[in-house]
């Protein structure tokens, strides 16, 4: 019978095969015997060769993982293996116990660990309590080879799937080389160790699958599906062939993916266009340049201030900012200052309930209101200059007085570092998200303030059209395609292009495949967007023609109602049409796939 | 010797960095306790430093004797300068 558990799916992926059960945490039993006073010292020489060989072999581990960044973590946890193996409560501790009480290694080595289990049981923050988990496997990988008692290699099938109360990272790499295919455990959590070595190794893993060693038989066979979390037992055939065919999509769809990040961006004639990442948090900077992106083209610089229990003071901003620049390098980022109202900021910034906020104090709005703190970013931006290349970003400029007077601020801060000998780099473009319909207005005066600009769709459109996306009554309207929307994209890139500043469009739109010839076909110079889709987008780029792009986007500006845009528009690219539904039904797996 | 340190390590003291210390420790020859609310740990042990649960901002008062006490403090006070290491990301391990 088919039995289905839900655990986390903490490594995406989808694998197919046979149940290898280890044995639970501890072993079933434990040598237990007094020493003669001759034996003592050979009983520590053992224990000391023992613990020895564990740390070579997690040594050895260490330098046999590929040199990828994708393994520095996985080598980080091993290095606090080690750690633990000298640990003078584990090390000196047992050797003190065998010589003091006169009692076997395993024995002494139990002893060690109930009281550093009781340590551990003090500790009230959750995260470093279950950290106890890195003792048991330590100790375990000790006692395996004291009182051999894992599985031989023998015993165990090809394809496994390895399902465990618990395991190890080091099982884990140890399995992987040989016979795993997929990971199943009882215990853990999103923060385990064991989804940084799952993800590293590219194998689907699930955790937190309560009690499932008591309902599953070895050799059954077994789903384990990473994205949503299942795992499933003697599955019926139709689920097997519909967990067959969700396998092979994964792994066309990695190939492919993997394929597109190193396609050029540009269209079949070689008109080029940049494709850069929108980032929040540093953290996503490996999977960008993994992506194939040119640079970062939006910095969302809020996420960092909300992960701060407090306002972040300069010297925090700076370095963080500087580890984002040196990390994406030679690539160029693209902050974009406080781009958020004071409510969220910090609680000790009260402000007045808004009844509108997005029509409210924010972004610029904020920063020009609480100097401060705009100050305080624009000094770590400049700073952090000094490490590569730069550009500056302020959001929701809807007037010609707000640009000018944020870029009398930033020169103001420059003069200080000046004074103060600090380094920075002089010449840091300076541009504006276009996102307020005033600016389109104005685009002409605004333009000979800055040196780029980057279009967010999803405001303008939002307050072009005066819908607001999140309410269900009026979402239907929201519509890219709005002819509204294309003129004034349109007339940005128009001015721009005669005042030689390249165009950026950072919203949901460039994230889109649908959307893209679109754009091509206005003359956008750069889009940025979600790292997890460059790769499509630059599918699609390459399969499409700038001069047909362009000639489509001059048609649509001449119509005025929604239904005549998009029935040329998607009678025109109808031939991609089949091509974009495979792209769209690709993110949508992808979404999924990054979600995990 | 003794000295203060604030944990600037916005994640508290958790096993990548409390495992640099212990390693520091180890290859020293001092005796080096970690204090925080009258509880002390060795330093040489990630197990003890973890145990003592120090979360961003915390104060500790550190207690350093032996031979190399005043090289000790020195490295000691550079790996908590560093963040012990945290500013090169900001995942727990």
């Amino acid at each position: 019978m088919e039995k289905r558990f839900k655990g986390i799916g903490v490594s995406p992926g989808v694998a197919i095969g046979q149940a290898l059960i280890l044995e639970s945490k501890k072993p079933c039993f434990i040598y237990q015997f007094l020493l003669n006073t001759s034996e003592v010292k050979k009983e520590i020489e053992h224990f000391k060769k023992t613990v020895e060989s564990v740390k070579k072999e997690f040594k050895q581990l260490a330098k046999s993982l590929k040199k990828e960044t994708t393994f520095k973590e996985v080598r980080q946890i091993l290095e606090i293996y080690i750690s633990i193996l000298s640990d003078p409560m584990l090390y000196k501790a047992t050797i003190k116990r065998i010589k003091e009480e006169k009692i076997n290694a395993e024995w002494a080595l139990l002893k060690s660990l109930e009281e550093i289990e009781n340590v551990f049981g003090m500790i009230e923050e959750d995260y470093l309590k279950q950290r106890i988990q890195d003792v048991h496997y330590v100790v375990n990988r000790i006692l395996a080879i004291l009182q051999p008692r894992f599985p031989s290699a023998k015993q165990s099938f090809p394809e496994s799937v390895i399902i465990g109360h618990d395991l190890s990272p080091v099982e884990a790499i140890k399995l992987s080389s040989k016979i795993a295919i997929a990971f199943v455990t009882e215990t853990g959590s999103l923060t385990s160790h064991i989804a940084i070595v799952t993800q590293a190794l590219k194998l689907p893993a699930v955790v937190g699958v309560k009690e499932i060693t008591n309902f599953i038989k070895p050799a059954e066979m077994v789903i384990v599906d990473g994205f949503q979390g299942e795992v499933i037992i003697n599955p019926l055939a139709e689920t097997l062939q519909y967990y067959q065919e969700r396998r092979k999509e994964y792994k066309q769809y990695c190939d492919k993916i993997e394929h597109y990040a190193l396609l050029p961006a540009r269209t079949l004639e070689g008109h080029t266009l940049k494709v850069m990442a929108n980032v929040e948090l540093f953290e996503e900077i490996p999977s960008v340049l993994k992506m194939g992106a040119d640079g970062i083209g939006l910095f969302r610089t809020e996420f960092f201030y909300l992960q701060q229990k407090r306002l972040p003071e300069e010297k925090l901003l700076y370095e963080y900012f500087s580890k984002v620049v040196k990390a994406i390098k030679p690539y160029p980022v693209t902050f974009r200052t406080l781009d958020m109202g004071g409510d969220k900021l910090s609680s000790a910034l009260k402000f007045e309930k808004e009844l509108n906020p997005a029509l409210g104090l924010r972004a610029i709005r904020f920063c020009l209101k609480q100097k401060n703190i705009f100050r305080t970013q624009l000094r770590a931006i400049l700073r952090a200059s000094a490490h590569g290349d730069i550009r500056i970003l302020f959001p929701l400029i809807s007037s010609l007085e707000e640009i000018k007077e944020a870029k009398e601020l930033l020169e103001q801060v420059k003069a200080e570092l000046e004074e103060e000998r600090v380094p920075y780099k002089t010449s840091i473009p300076v541009g504006i998200m276009v996102e307020v319909p005033s600016a389109v207005t104005l685009i002409n005066f605004l333009i000979r303030e800055i040196d780029f600009l980057s279009i967010g769709t999803n405001d303008l459109i939002q307050y072009t059209l005066a819908i607001d996306r999140s309410n269900e009554q009026v979402a239907y309207l929201y519509e890219p395609l709005h002819p509204a929307v294309l003129k004034m994209i349109k007339e940005i890139v128009d001015v721009a292009h005669q005042a030689k500043v390249p165009v950026n469009v950072c919203g949901e739109m460039a994230g889109n495949p649908i959307y893209i010839p679109v754009l091509v076909g206005l003359g956008v110079d750069e889009i940025s967007l979600n790292a997890q889709n460059i790769p499509l987008i630059k599918k699609v780029l390459c399969s499409i023609s700038f001069k047909e792009a362009q000639n489509l986007a001059k048609k649509l500006v001449t119509f005025g109602s929604i239904s005549e845009v998009r029935e040329c528009y998607f009678n025109t690219i109808g031939k991609w049409i089949e091509r974009i539904e495979e792209f769209t039904t690709e993110k949508a797996s992808l979404t999924n796939g990054t979600r995990l | 010797m003794v000295g203060y340190f604030r944990v600037q390590n916005k994640l508290g003291l958790h096993a990548r960095p409390a495992a640099k210390l212990a390693n520091l420790a180890r290859s020293l020859n001092a005796e080096i306790s970690i204090i925080k609310n009258n509880k002390k740990a060795d330093a040489k042990s990630i197990i003890d430093l973890l145990a003592l649960s120090c979360q961003f901002n915390d104060e500790l008062k550190v207690e350093i004797t032996g031979k190399e006490a005043h090289k000790a403090f020195w490295l000691l006070s550079q790996l908590f300068e560093t963040e012990i290491g945290e500013m090169i990301d900001g995942k727990k391990i």
